[in-house]
């Protein structure tokens, strides 16, 4: 018993004393300007600890730092605002950054305070651009670097604070009633979604909102998505669910961006059982062995986009990249929007449309829309 | 350092054969609505052809069949698996007809070898328009006549 203790108690001591070795006391505050990864600790290796995708505009009281071994920087902030709140580990490029450094908190006063280069003396940091973020449990890859020392940074000033993240977020929101609370779950009546009737969803979608109507880490990203320039107007617009959702209209913005949550989940399990690797074949044999035509091009991922990077090329940017759930969520959202809603077309069509699933959307897509209790 | 000299051969491919490329004219092509007249009903949706089109430097048919209007050839390594590549050619030919023939492939090789091709032939005449698409061993056509 005595041989466990004294290990213990010897770690803990020379931890604290590691950990507290390195604490500036200068470092207070995080912007993020572009999409980044929040995971629940310092690991930056893989991607089984991330727990939401933080959008632009997010900022949060710097809570704790990891000087990593490549000499990167990892920081935990406290994010009080916006759609994903809590506390969060933000990845810190040094030599290739996709965060600016503030020598100074963010106020009032000066919202915008000079930039800096040290990420000792920083007291501030904001992204600069969009970072693939990838959810949790996809092979993809991520900075190779592993959690080596943690500094914990004492918080001080936290009304103040708040308070300038939240008018900062007031200010480059997209959305005005986003929620905060998309994680929690709701039981019973309470539930977004009624019982499942005749079609039923694989349980890999509730990564994506499960039967409980209970938004996973998944769907928190494509809301995210959404809920992001330029899209949140294009998804809030009337009618833009059309006839999948007849209340639209009658919601808030929050709660159409669930219902369209609702929507992708949906799709993802009609076309790929929600599987983000699924390869969607171009042929199948009739009962004669004849070859017969099922798509004119190879599909990947949960929304069936086009497998050759070549053929998708001419999409754009949102296009380039689909080999992690954010990157197929982008690329879809970006179809929806520039295909079907730009144009003044809602998501329900007949033909025209990039989805099979959307076409057939009476005998597809419907059955899965109708246990959308807001929505009907 | 392989992959970069890849990925700068790639570019210098790319760059070479744009900056080589002669763009051809679908000015004969005749405006209006073309609808399906024979082939696999499925994947050949009706399209409408605008005067933009006739101009432009990338046209679709029928929902899912893309053409560059000049002679192009891409290689982009895969964002899927490191170590394949997707290839494309585009061509724009005359038949002896005298029709106007787009031709597009498309192929993936992973470690060098070809692991999928996709041929896809557009010619278009005076209203009509047609596709011969060729992938995983399926051979179709579609006929749309305007």
């Amino acid at each position: 018993m005595i041989t466990k203790k004294v290990p213990k108690l010897l770690l803990s001591s020379v931890l604290s004393t590691f950990l507290l070795a390195g604490f500036s006391g200068k470092e207070k505050y995080v912007e993020l300007t572009g999409f980044l990864n929040g995971r629940e600790n310092a690991n930056f290796s893989g991607n089984a600890n991330i727990v939401s995708v933080l959008r632009k505009g997010t900022q949060g009281e710097i809570i704790a730092r990891a000087t990593l071994p490549s000499g990167n920087i990892g920081y935990q902030i406290l994010v009080t605002e916006g759609p994903a709140t809590g506390k969060f580990w933000v990845y810190h490029n040094i030599k290739n950054s996709d965060l600016k450094l503030y020598e100074q908190k963010p106020t009032k006063q000066n919202p915008a305070p000079k930039e800096t280069t040290a990420t000792a003396t920083a007291r501030a940091v904001e992204t600069v651009r969009d970072t693939a973020a990838v959810p949790s449990n996809k092979n993809t890859s991520a900075p190779k670097a592993a959690e080596k020392k943690t500094e914990l940074v004492k918080p001080n000033d936290s009304r103040a604070v708040v308070e300038a993240i939240n008018k900062t977020n007031d200010r480059v929101g997209a959305v005005g009633t986003l929620c905060t609370d998309c994680l929690a779950p709701r039981a019973g009546k309470d539930s977004l979604l009624a019982a499942p009737g005749s079609r039923r969803q694989s349980q890999a979608c509730s990564s994506f909102m499960n039967s409980q109507g209970e938004i996973g880490p998944d769907g928190q990203t494509v809301f995210n998505l959404m809920a992001s320039e330029p899209y949140a107007k294009l998804f809030t617009a009337k009618n833009a669910l059309g006839n999948f959702c007849p209340k639209f209209n009658t919601l808030n913005d929050t709660q159409k961006l669930q219902a369209w949550t609702w929507f992708w989940t949906s799709l993802a399990m009609e076309e790929s059982s929600c599987d983000p690797q699924r390869i969607h074949g171009t042929t199948y044999k009739d009962r004669n062995g004849k070859i017969r035509i099922l798509n004119p091009t190879e599909g990947y991922g949960l929304w069936a986009m086009e497998r050759d990077r070549n053929r998708r090329a001419w999409r754009g940017d949102a296009c380039t990249n689909i080999s992690t759930v954010y990157g197929q969520a982008k690329c879809s959202i970006d179809i929806m929007a520039k295909t079907q809603l730009e144009r003044g077309r809602t998501a329900k069509v007949s033909s025209g449309g990039y989805w099979g699933p959307v076409h057939r959307g009476d005998s597809q897509l419907m059955p899965h829309m109708k246990r959308m209790r807001q929505c009907f | 350092m392989l992959l970069k000299m890849k990925t700068l051969m790639t570019m210098a491919l790319v760059s070479f054969s744009l900056s080589a490329a002669q763009a051809a004219s679908l000015a004969d092509l005749e405006t209006g609505r073309y609808t399906f007249s024979s082939g696999e009903k499925h994947v050949c949706n009706d399209f409408t052809v605008t005067e933009s089109m006739k101009t432009a430097k990338r046209i679709m048919i029928g929902g899912f069949y893309g053409y560059e209007i000049l002679k192009s050839d891409y290689i982009r390594e895969s964002d899927l698996d490191e170590t394949c590549e997707f290839h494309e050619q585009n061509r724009v030919n005359t038949n002896d007809n005298g029709d106007m023939v787009l031709l597009r492939i498309n192929e993936e090789f992973c470690k060098g070898n070809l692991r999928s091709k996709t041929v896809s032939e557009a010619t278009i005449r005076a209203g009509e328009i047609s596709v011969r698409h060729q992938v995983g061993g399926a051979d179709y056509t579609c006929i749309w006549k305007k």
